[in-house]
């Protein structure tokens, strides 16, 4: 990544540990790398410039010691409200950091800003009304995806390692998609999600956006160390609807499951029960959210679109979706995972779409091409279970091409220690490395 | 009827979401202090009505439920989906 900063967590932070990268030097570097590279991809709506503590030792003594990270604009951190995509945020002595910050942080890692986002988390692509758009770093022509846009930026540019996203409909695994890197949606309730603004209470999780599932482990560690990070190796199954994928990518998708499986389940029908129940709830609860921002007029528009239908749904809908959530994850449970603990199941219907065809406004504005980002993804956050997006091909442009490996709910350690597997038996060592193609 | 009667009508297709809108839907609205102009009001019904057929579609036994049996509050409906997403860890 540059002269003197290598290219994983774990390996930044042993050679802070060790004293062969001082953290003062760490941190000088990563700050020159995050403005320097957030000029050309407009990522960033706040720049952190918090001087490291007079004395270092403790903090070079961490496990993320002197790693560069910045995250979705959505947690409150020390003396600034965050800007939710509306704004760059407001500054006020009072806000205290989110706990899923402090974390980071007290374990070392440098925040290095706050990074731009749909507005209110609440689209999937990263058109803002308010703030420069970032680009993506495959092509400033290639869309980005929402809602936690300017972390995938952030992170396939280089910017940073590692970015916390959030994920109520696919917000961490679409734009992981489109800028062709690993997006882990966590499973629910499992981060604390307190001085985090919300959209759906019920649905929002806060997931981790990186260039190899090594270094969302080394985030996720520290942030969820209870989990067994000593998992056993998982067998696997996978879930294809030919007929849904555009040919440009199903083969791609087929060959690379139908490499590591030949265990096939079908989940379609439990896959469209839950997300209609998904959609009901996020619905009803935007509603419910933004309730005064949308009788004021001052709700962004895809705020408004679901929320007005939120407030006019009937409560019983939403006490009846609530109800039906265990029992919809009972019978996937006993479908998907009676022979395999980790699902191998689509993300990505057709190629990459470019900013004309998924920006509303653009001359070649395709709905169906916008809706198809999220088709796979908000079925999984009814049920609650963790997921990875995982770059797993290229299509005929050289484009990633991406899947999603599903898993057991708290079994995030067996889902990155194979998407790890994965990552290096289709893009060799180290990985995905930066890319600027702009 | 009930708002639950109306609701459940609405979900089991016994009624248009139209019938739905007058009953209940444009009072909710309201009520939340949101003025809606016929076109908010035209695509809240469209969303309401994909939605209830969607359910009908995917999960029809759920909709056979009645209005009383909606009683567990959501706090219960959340906790036996937290406590069974825990007892899969």
């Amino acid at each position: 990544m540059s002269a003197s900063l290598p290219d994983t967590i774990e390996a930044v932070a042993t050679a802070v540990r060790t004293g062969h990268l001082p953290i003062e030097q760490a941190c000088t570097e990563q700050r020159t790398r995050f403005a320097r590279i957030n000029g050309q991809m407009h990522a960033a709506t706040h720049i952190n410039e918090k001087p490291l503590p007079d004395s270092t030792a403790e903090l070079s003594a961490q496990p993320l010691a002197g790693v560069g990270l910045a995250h979705k604009d959505i947690f409150n951190s020390t003396g600034r409200h965050p800007g939710l995509g509306r704004h760059h945020g407001a500054l006020d002595p009072s806000v205290v950091q989110a706990p899923v910050l402090q974390k980071l942080e007290q374990a070392g890692a440098l925040n290095l800003g706050a990074l731009t986002m749909a507005e209110d988390a609440c689209a999937a692509t990263a058109q803002t009304q308010h703030l420069p758009i970032p680009l993506n770093p495959l092509g400033a022509h290639l869309a980005v995806g929402g809602s936690s846009s300017g972390s995938a930026v952030a992170v396939a540019s280089g910017m940073v390692y590692a970015s916390l996203g959030t994920d109520t409909a696919g917000s961490v695994r679409i734009p992981a998609m489109t800028c062709g890197v690993l997006g882990l949606k966590t499973t629910h309730g499992l981060i604390e999600r307190q001085a985090m603004a919300p959209l759906c209470p019920s649905l929002d999780t806060i997931g981790v956006i990186a260039r190899s599932a090594r270094d969302i482990s080394s985030v996720m560690k520290v942030l969820s160390p209870q989990l067994d990070w000593q998992p056993r190796a998982a067998r696997m199954a996978y879930w294809l609807e030919p007929e849904v994928l555009s040919p440009s990518i199903e083969p791609v998708v087929r060959s690379v499951m139908q490499s590591y499986t030949d265990a096939r389940v079908d989940i379609a029908s439990h896959e469209a029960r839950s997300a209609a129940w998904q959609e009901l709830i996020m619905i009803y609860e935007v509603g419910q959210t933004h309730r005064t921002r949308i009788a004021s007029g001052q709700a962004c528009k895809q705020v408004s679109a679901l929320g007005q239908t939120g407030l006019a749904m009937p409560e019983s809908w939403w006490q009846l979706a609530l109800a039906e959530r265990k029992p919809c994850l009972q019978g996937f449970m006993e479908v998907a995972f009676a022979q395999a603990d980790v699902l191998l199941a689509p993300l990505q219907i057709d190629v990459l779409p470019a900013v004309d065809e998924i920006y509303v406004g653009h001359p070649a504005f395709s709905a169906a091409k916008l809706l198809a980002l999220h088709h796979y993804c908000g079925w999984i956050n009814y049920l609650g279970l963790p997921s990875l997006a995982l770059p797993v091909g290229h299509d005929a442009r050289g484009l990633p091409i991406s899947i999603q490996l599903i898993g057991k709910p708290f079994h995030e350690p067996q889902l990155l220690a194979l998407g790890q597997q994965i990552l290096i038996d289709i893009h060799g060592e180290p990985g995905i490395m930066p890319v600027l193609r702009i | 009827l009930s708002n639950a009667d109306i609701a459940l009508a609405l979900l089991r297709g016994e009624i248009d979401v139209q019938t739905y809108w007058q009953e209940s839907g444009q009072q909710r609205v309201r009520s939340a202090g949101v003025l809606l102009t016929e076109q908010q009001q035209v695509r809240s019904c469209k969303q309401l009505g994909r939605l209830a057929a969607a359910l009908r579609r995917t999960a029809p036994d759920a909709l056979l439920v009645q209005p009383a049996q909606l009683t567990e509050s959501v706090a219960e409906s959340q906790l036996a989906f937290d406590n069974y997403l825990v007892s899969l860890r």
